[in-house]
């Protein structure tokens, strides 16, 4: 073990953290500016030890180095130290973390600028990465569980920056309360794995899991995915996700597109060898995840407001994620992961400077024109806008077609059907996603602008952070193209007789570190032949919505509203699927503890329990009160009394 | 023959201790304790001659040094309290209470 990179990991996963104390303990001491240029300067720096490291790894095959920084808990028959794992998966995530979260760090300087409490701004966006940077380094399941809870506590505290509204207080709680759930299922499945395996370390785990009965494996595994769920919103628990938008939105940005969101995925591939072990928990997250990216992606088209519409493609996306999880191939979800770390937190970025442009406003009825306000803003949402639409040759359109056909090659021995139904979910969700993307675009870019106010382009400090994920979304795609596209373009380098090694670059890079199921036989004309249909559906979405939004106002999308309305109206309230579990849940749960309040706390603890404690300090009190009352007489008698009666037993005996 | 000389001191005291209990001007109640400690003195020297131990008698000497000096502070505390709440009744200072 190389000591001095021991170090540097060391020091690049606590910088941010040190970061956030600065900020927060000497916030009062330091400028506004400096604040930001601080807070940016340690994620950068991070950063830059990352890559270092990343280097070295990729040089040595010698991974994954464990680095052990002390004992943490002996419980019993297992032992959880703080110790970090550097893999290729891990480091290739804090790469991402680190990078894409320097990127916002520095546009919020921009953004925030004339917001209030800027400093506790900048160290709560410290804490998060820090520990975000806990949660993808760590060793084992408990430490993970630690990072897991603490990027929880982060996006509540900034979903919640502006906590005097109401609203935004609630949103914040509401994350917070779901996530709970989620939680709670994510421990009972730490707590199963501990007491079946006897030890928190992933490899271990991952090295263990063939022996595990398959029943057992499948409740490990479905309680693990219920706490992904929770934190990367899928259903049923990603109700919070939406609301969360109402957060800053370099927080949406970084924390509810790029990072903190895509924990459950990450989660799911570090654990890869464990959920290889049960099929059904495979079928379950493709369909799950799937059909999570259809749900989510037809509420998307409803949308008005421009941060909700990309929020709910979150969702989405994430969905896609989790069917190439559930689909064993976790590669193509972690490139996916990353890519749409960069076009996601980059569309975040950019409707934030439109949002910052018009000075707060969201809806995107009132936007349209602003082409000719916003030139930087607008090409930059064009590309981004291209990308998640699938259009090549951008990093999605890569990302995605290995998950598509990945999760239409694949076979599962429990529920055979549910590959098939999962690809038909999300090559119709691929079509909405170019549909709701381009209304977006459309909408709020071309035709006239309908606002009153006047709207100026963002400064540099915002733009330049988005310019690179930009150059990063468009031109990361060729790393993890799949063998299909890969091998028209070799056809060139072939007949000079060289291999390129184009195909599945990402794949090799993360491979040693990841879960894999045999060899899956690779066909690559049917491969080529699904990627014309993925760019085919693309272009129709994207074409679709250009016919339907580019000329406002459309003589069709009226038509669609007056005969759709009903349906439209369902989707836009989103399948008033918060309605529902208000009724559900929301309002038994609270009658329930309403009517224990009452029974439990007023009757029998503050009535019966408090009520005999009061009356007896009471009487006590009555009676000792005789003795201090401050008349000289009245003390000399009581102290003679005690003279007295220390007399009597001391002449007794 | 000593039985008498512990009856006055008892007597003396009890005088003295009544008067500390009963009386409510701070004068009368530093005489009462007066009362008591040379009731003590005399105890002390009654039995010094009892005994034929005259440590005995220098005790009563120091007891009535100390109750000169007592005797100063106290009053000067006495007048220090009648500067401050303009009188010597007990009952007027009831500090001891908080």
């Amino acid at each position: 073990m190389n000591y001095e990179l021991s170090n540097l990991i060391i020091i690049a996963t606590l910088l941010p953290f040190g970061g956030a104390l600065l900020n927060g303990i000497f916030g009062k001491l330091i400028s506004n500016r400096l604040s930001g240029i601080i807070a940016s300067l340690t994620i950068g720096v991070s950063f830059v030890l990352f890559v270092i490291f990343y280097l070295y790894v990729v040089k040595n095959s010698k991974v994954p180095y464990v680095i052990e920084i002390s004992n943490w808990l002996f419980l019993g028959k297992f032992q959880a130290d703080i110790s970090l794992l550097a893999d290729r998966l891990s480091i290739i995530m804090s790469l991402m973390v680190t990078g894409v979260s320097a990127l916002i760090h520095v546009y919020s300087i921009g953004y925030m600028e004339k917001e209030k409490g800027i400093k506790r701004y900048f160290s709560y966006l410290n804490l998060f990465v820090g520990f975000m940077l806990v949660l993808v380094m760590a060793e084992n399941i408990v430490l993970m569980f630690v990072g897991w809870e603490g990027v929880g506590l982060c996006s509540y505290l900034l979903i919640g920056f502006w906590f005097s509204e109401e609203e935004k207080a609630n949103a914040a709680r509401k994350a917070f309360i779901v996530n709970r759930i989620g939680d709670l299922a994510f421990i009972l499945g730490i707590l199963l794995i501990l007491s079946y395996f006897n030890t928190a370390s992933f490899r271990l785990i991952n090295d263990g899991a063939y022996k595990l009965p398959t029943t057992i494996a499948f409740f490990i595994t479905i309680l693990l995915f219920i706490g992904a769920t929770g934190k990367s919103a899928q259903i049923p628990l990603y109700v919070w996700l939406p609301d969360a938008m109402v957060g800053p939105t370099p927080v949406s940005a970084l924390i509810h597109a790029a990072t903190m969101v895509t924990a459950g995925v990450y989660m799911i591939t570090r654990l890869g060898n464990l959920f290889l072990m049960s099929e059904m928990t495979l079928a379950i997250i493709m369909l799950v995840g799937s059909f999570t990216a259809l749900f989510s992606a037809t509420i998307a088209i409803t949308q008005n407001d421009i941060k909700k519409v990309l929020a709910y493609s979150t969702i989405s996306q994430l969905g896609f994620m989790f069917s190439a999880a559930g689909a064993y191939a976790f590669s193509a979800a972690m490139f996916h992961l990353v890519t749409h770390a960069f076009f996601k937190a980059a569309l975040f970025l950019l409707a934030g400077s439109v949002i910052h442009a018009l000075s707060g406003e969201q809806d995107i009825n009132r936007m349209g024109g602003l082409e000719k306000y916003l030139p930087h803003t607008s090409l930059m949402f064009w590309l981004a806008s291209l990308t998640i639409a699938g259009i090549p040759p951008f990093s999605a359109f890569f990302s995605k077609d290995e998950i598509l056909y990945k999760v239409f090659i694949n076979e599962n021995s429990v529920v055979p059907l549910a590959p098939k139904i999962s690809y038909t979910m999300l090559i119709i969700t691929s079509f909405l996603t170019a549909l709701y993307i381009s209304r977006l675009y459309f909408k709020v870019f071309t035709g006239d602008y309908k606002g009153s106010l006047k709207p100026h382009e963002s400064p540099k400090v915002m733009l330049v952070p988005i310019y690179i994920l930009t150059v990063l979304f468009a031109i990361f795609g060729p790393i993890g193209m799949g063998s299909g596209i890969g091998h028209i373009l070799e056809i060139p380098a072939r007949i000079f007789g060289k291999d390129l090694h184009l195909v599945n670059t990402f794949e090799r890079l993360v491979g040693p570190s990841i879960a894999s199921f045999g060899t899956i036989s690779l066909d690559v004309s049917l491969e080529i032949f699904m990627i014309f249909i993925s760019v085919i559906v693309a272009f129709a979405g994207w074409l679709l919505g250009r016919y339907l939004y580019c000329h406002q106002p459309s003589p069709v999308v009226e038509v669609i509203n007056q005969k759709f309305y009903r349906v439209q109206n369902i989707i836009y309230r989103k399948y008033f699927v918060d309605e529902v579990y208000d009724f559900l849940i929301v309002k038994p749960y609270y009658y329930i503890s309403r009517s224990l309040f009452e029974l439990i706390d007023r009757v029998i603890i503050e009535f019966i329990i408090i009520g005999f404690i009061v009356k007896v300090t009471y009487i006590t009190g009555y009676l000792l009160r005789f003795f201090q009352n401050g008349y000289l007489y009245k003390i000399i008698c009581v102290g003679l009394i005690g003279l007295g009666i220390l007399v009597y037993f001391m002449m007794g005996k | 023959m000593i039985y008498h000389y512990v009856v006055l001191s008892l007597i003396l005291f009890s005088l003295g201790l009544i008067t500390v209990i009963v009386r409510r001007n701070l004068i009368v109640i530093l005489i009462g304790i007066e009362f008591m400690l040379n009731s003590v003195g005399i105890l002390f020297v009654s039995y010094a001659r009892f005994y034929n131990n005259y440590i005995g008698e220098f005790v009563a000497l120091v007891i009535m040094l100390i109750a000169a000096c007592e005797m100063a502070i106290g009053l000067s505390i006495v007048v220090a309290m009648f500067r401050i709440y303009g009188s010597v009744k007990s009952n007027d200072i009831r500090e001891l209470k908080n």
